[in-house]
Parts: structure tokens; C-alpha cells; sequence
């Protein structure tokens, strides 16, 4: 019997996924609380978005918390998303990791060819897995070998879609947590009957074809191994509509430029009409004497949610050409001073970042705007990243 | 509820620690919470788009199953979970969420939220999601808090 080893190979971090929110130093003690819980973790591969961490040193993390930290990369193809593991400069080189539609045949390649392999990342996914390309157009799938099936990230649904293909295709699989945030770390591994140390080593233990996806429950000591799914009984999850793709235009001249795009008037009225609305029963937000008798302020504060209240004006426009439909993909925010009744925020606005990747549904272009809340004093008392995603869509039918 | 003595401190807090709370935001709560905020209702006008929050057919025309929760109050939900958990004497440093599908109207959600670092006193690193009855996780993000010590 080999001893086995176990590695989340889909792991997002802080030093270069913009949408993860997990640092690598934060994984590391999360492995530590899953092992002393009876789990079997021992490392995981860093795919950042597009973004191979060249300089990254993790020795000292690795050595400090005794887990194996790997990178690789998370690159976007004609097929949907690719993890390439032992990533060589000659890889890199062959290719503009910022583009979304690499051609895959190349990328499966030329990992081979530079001493790496390449894997079809969330298999099952629409749009960014390699099902649908195969269900749709038929795609070849001379070059691929291995397919990422059980994914974190993934439904029960999409994940069972990818073992149907890999069960009809002859594909290896394997499993990774997809993980953006700390603790979805280790929700899916694989398992290796060889150790692995190097990223040469995880090369090596992926060609030799020794391994199979796991859940972390599965890692215990006597654990009985989970049923893997398939779409058979599995109902579809939440549609999203499908996409189209054309030529994005925008005037890069707006990035940078703060504005100043409203302002909002605190009052004890407006503090407790957003209270009421959100069920809100913390007394320093709506107990005027605990507030001032044994509060930290001297007095109710106002919840920073508030600052969702001001009607701003949109701020620079970089005048996007693209889709149809803008929705809401994430809020940073950062709390500095304490909002008071009585105050006025300013907010000035800027475009920080504009950029494009694809998703369960297709194409899509982000806009990061960054807020910053000032009040009647100067002082900043918080400020936000708000992304907001524009795609096109497809009505469903009735 | 949160009671003013029922405050968390940095010292009982673990990592690893899990908490939840519940809730299935119906359009009428939506309907309230955009009239409380800027979308629409203050002075009688309406934000573009904001018709796919209450309305089927119109979120049905762009592509989703039915009137969505907008990701204000998503983020508000989520934001209510954090305040609950630490107490009045409690603060957010930060707060950062990622919506990655669609929080439908009537959705029964699990506000989960889990304590992934707690050693760097007094500052308290939680991973936070909303789980609806599918499993999914439309809502993910992180936040720090800071909690006061019981020897402050």
C-alpha cells in the first residue's frame, strides 16, 4: 500500500488573483486547523488568474507551517480555462497570458513540449469548461489527458458533467478546491500515490497517471471514500443567460481621474430608517444611551452599510462599448473613522482598473471604480472598490 | 439580536469557529430595502435597470430566472451576520465580497461565516458566504474585525 500524498492543485491567492480573497500565509494556517482536525492535507498549487508568480518565495511560509506550496497558472483558451503545472520560462514566453481565447491546442502543447502538462481546469462549467466545447462543437481532444472534475468552485451538476466526459473519453481527473477564500481550501484534492515536493515532481506524478480526485472528508484516517457524482441525477443549476462577443472599445483617458459625485447627510433619522430596513439591532447603531453611556464613541455611530445610501453620480466614464447588461460583481470596503449623525460625506470617485475575463457565462468586462468618503472635517472615513461586470445576454424562454 | 451585553471578545474567539444565521429575502423586503436606499423612492426616481430587482419578466428578458436581490443588499445581509456576531464594541476594518451568481427573491439563504485567522490580536479574519438552498454560493467574500480583549 503507497503512501499517499494530497494537493488542492486549484488554489487562488491574494498576491495575484484579483478576485480571491485568501492570503497564501492564511491557507497555510488553514491546512494547520484541518490537520489538527484529522485531515489529510499536504500542499497546494498557487494558478493565479493569467498571472504566474515568477519571484514569489514561499520557503520560509513552507518551512514554517511544513506545507508544500506549488505554482502554476490559470490561463483562458478557446476551450475554457487550463491549469498548466511546471510552468517554464519557455512556456511563458510563447504566450500573452492576458488574452481569453489562447488557442488550447497550442497550450496543451507547448506544456508538454517545455517540460510542464496542461489540464482542462472546471471541466464541467458553461463557457469556461471543456464540456460544452466538446457537447457544442465537437472539439478534438487529441492533445488533453487529464480534466479537472471535481472542482470546488464547481456544482454537483457540473462537476458530474466532467467525470461523464472523462468516463466516456477515457480522460484522467482531478480535484481542486478553486479556492478564492481561506477556507475553501482543501474541499477537493487530489490524491497522489507518489510524494510530492517539487513542482517537477507534480509534473512527474501527473504523466505517471497515479493519482484520482478526492474530497477532504476522504483524507481520514478510515474515512470511507465519497461516491464521485455524475449529471445523470443531478438538476441543472441556475442559468445565466448565454453571450455573444464583440470588439470592446473604451477611452482609457478616464483611468485615474477622482471626481467629486455626491455627497450624503447623516442624520439619527437616516440611521435608524437603514436600521429598520436591514433588521439591524446593534445598539450602537440605534441606542442612543447604551450608545453614549457605554459605547466606544461617545454616542451612536452610523453602520458604514450606510454609505450604500448616498445617490452618487456614476463618476468618470470610460465609455464602454460592450454588452448588454451591467450587474454588481463585488464590493472591497475599508472602514477608517467612525460616520457620526450630524456628518457630511463627500464622495470622489475614479476608475482604478478596467479588464476582461470569462466566466460560467461567457465574456465579460469588469470596471473597478474606487470611493473614497471624506467628511465635513477632510478626514476619510472609509473607502470602496465597487467591480461592476458588463456582458451581453440571451432572454430565457418562458 | 444583538444585546448590548451580548458582546464577543478577541480572547474566546477560535480559529475555526463557525456561525450562521438565516434568511430568505422576499420582494417586499427588496422593495423596502431600495426605497431605504439609492436606488429608487427618495425622490421618486428610478436608477436604470433596476427593474430586474422587482420585477420577473424584466430579470426573465435579461437572461435570469427570476427578480434578483441587488448586491447592496446582499452585501448588507452579510454585513448584518458580522455586526450580530462581534457585538456593539466590535469594528470592521474591512469588508470585501464577491457576488458570483445571481441571489434570487425568496431564496433560502444560510448568512455562514467562519473564523480563518485569530493570532494577530486583536484583529479577528473571517471568510463569509451566503448559501442558498442549491448549495450554491452566490456570495463570497472575507472581512477583519476588530474585537476588544478582556483585559481592555
Amino acid at each position: 500500500m503507497p503512501e499517499h500524498s494530497y494537493f488542492d492543485l486549484h488554489v487562488h491567492s491574494t498576491d495575484g488573483s484579483d478576485d480571491a480573497g485568501g492570503t497564501v500565509e492564511g491557507y497555510c494556517k488553514w491546512i494547520e486547523a484541518r490537520r489538527n482536525n484529522g485531515y489529510h492535507v499536504d500542499g497546494f498549487v498557487l494558478t493565479e488568474h493569467r498571472n504566474y508568480l515568477d519571484n514569489a518565495n514561499y520557503s520560509a511560509l513552507s518551512e514554517q507551517y511544513d506545507v508544500t506550496i506549488l505554482r502554476g497558472l490559470e490561463i483562458e483558451t478557446d476551450i475554457g480555462h487550463v491549469l498548466v503545472y511546471g510552468v517554464k520560462d519557455e512556456f511563458l514566453q510563447r504566450f500573452d497570458l492576458s488574452d481569453i481565447s489562447l488557442p488550447y491546442t497550442d497550450v496543451f502543447k507547448a506544456a508538454e513540449q517545455t517540460g510542464g502538462i496542461a489540464v482542462g481546469a472546471h471541466a464541467g462549467r458553461p463557457r469556461i469548461g471543456l464540456v460544452e466545447h466538446v457537447d457544442e462543437r465537437n472539439i478534438s481532444l487529441a492533445h488533453i489527458g487529464i480534466i479537472e472534475a471535481l472542482n470546488g468552485g464547481s456544482s454537483d451538476y457540473e462537476n458530474g458533467r466532467a467525470f461523464d466526459l472523462a468516463n466516456d473519453h477515457g480522460l484522467l481527473t482531478i480535484g481542486g478546491s478553486d479556492a478564492h477564500f481561506v477556507s475553501a481550501l482543501g474541499r477537493c484534492l487530489t490524491e497522489f500515490d507518489a510524494q510530492v515536493q517539487s513542482n517537477e515532481d507534480l509534473v512527474d506524478a501527473l504523466r505517471s497517471g497515479n493519482f484520482r480526485p478526492v474530497r477532504v472528508e476522504d483524507t481520514r484516517e478510515g474515512a470511507q471514500r465519497s461516491v464521485l457524482p455524475s449529471a445523470a441525477h443531478i438538476p441543472a443549476t441556475s442559468g445565466q443567460g448565454e453571450l455573444g462577443g464583440e470588439a470592446i472599445e473604451m477611452d482609457k483617458s478616464a483611468i485615474g481621474e477622482e471626481v467629486h459625485v455626491g455627497s450624503l447627510a447623516v442624520t439619527i433619522d437616516s440611521i435608524a430608517n437603514y436600521c429598520e430596513a436591514l433588521e439591524e439591532t446593534n445598539p450602537l447603531y440605534i441606542d442612543a444611551h447604551w450608545a453614549e453611556t457605554e459605547g466606544p464613541f461617545g454616542g451612536i455611530i452610523a453602520p458604514p452599510g450606510i454609505l450604500n445610501t448616498a445617490r452618487l453620480r456614476p463618476g468618470p466614464d470610460p465609455q464602454i462599448r460592450f454588452g448588454d447588461q451591467s450587474f454588481h460583481a463585488g464590493t472591497r470596503l475599508e472602514t477608517f473613522s467612525p460616520i457620526r449623525p450630524g456628518d457630511t460625506i463627500d464622495a470622489f470617485t475614479q476608475v482604478k482598473e478596467v479588464y476582461e475575463k470569462t466566466g460560467r457565462s461567457g465574456r465579460m468586462v469588469f470596471v473597478v471604480r474606487r470611493t473614497r468618503y471624506s467628511n465635513q472635517d477632510g478626514v476619510d472615513v472609509a473607502a470602496t472598490e465597487n467591480s461592476q461586470v458588463m456582458r451581453q445576454v440571451k432572454a430565457l424562454d418562458d | 439580536m444583538v444585546h448590548p451585553g451580548s458582546q464577543r471578545y478577541f480572547d474566546d474567539v477560535e480559529l475555526g469557529e463557525e456561525f450562521e444565521e438565516s434568511q430568505a429575502p422576499s420582494s417586499e423586503q427588496v422593495k423596502q430595502f431600495l426605497g431605504q436606499t439609492r436606488h429608487m423612492g427618495l425622490d421618486g426616481k428610478k436608477d436604470a435597470g433596476i427593474d430586474r430587482f422587482t420585477d420577473t419578466a424584466e430579470a426573465r428578458s435579461q437572461g435570469l430566472e427570476r427578480a434578483v436581490v441587488p448586491g447592496s443588499m446582499s452585501m448588507a445581509m452579510i454585513m448584518r451576520l458580522v455586526t450580530d456576531w462581534m457585538g456593539p464594541l466590535g469594528r470592521i476594518m474591512e469588508l470585501d465580497v464577491s457576488y458570483r451568481r445571481p441571489v434570487l427573491h425568496d431564496d433560502k439563504l444560510r448568512l455562514l461565516g467562519l473564523v480563518t485567522d485569530a493570532e494577530t490580536p486583536p484583529h479577528v479574519h473571517l471568510d463569509l458566504a451566503l448559501e442558498n438552498e442549491r448549495g450554491e454560493r452566490p456570495l463570497q467574500g472575507t472581512a477583519v474585525v476588530e474585537l476588544p480583549t478582556k483585559s481592555t
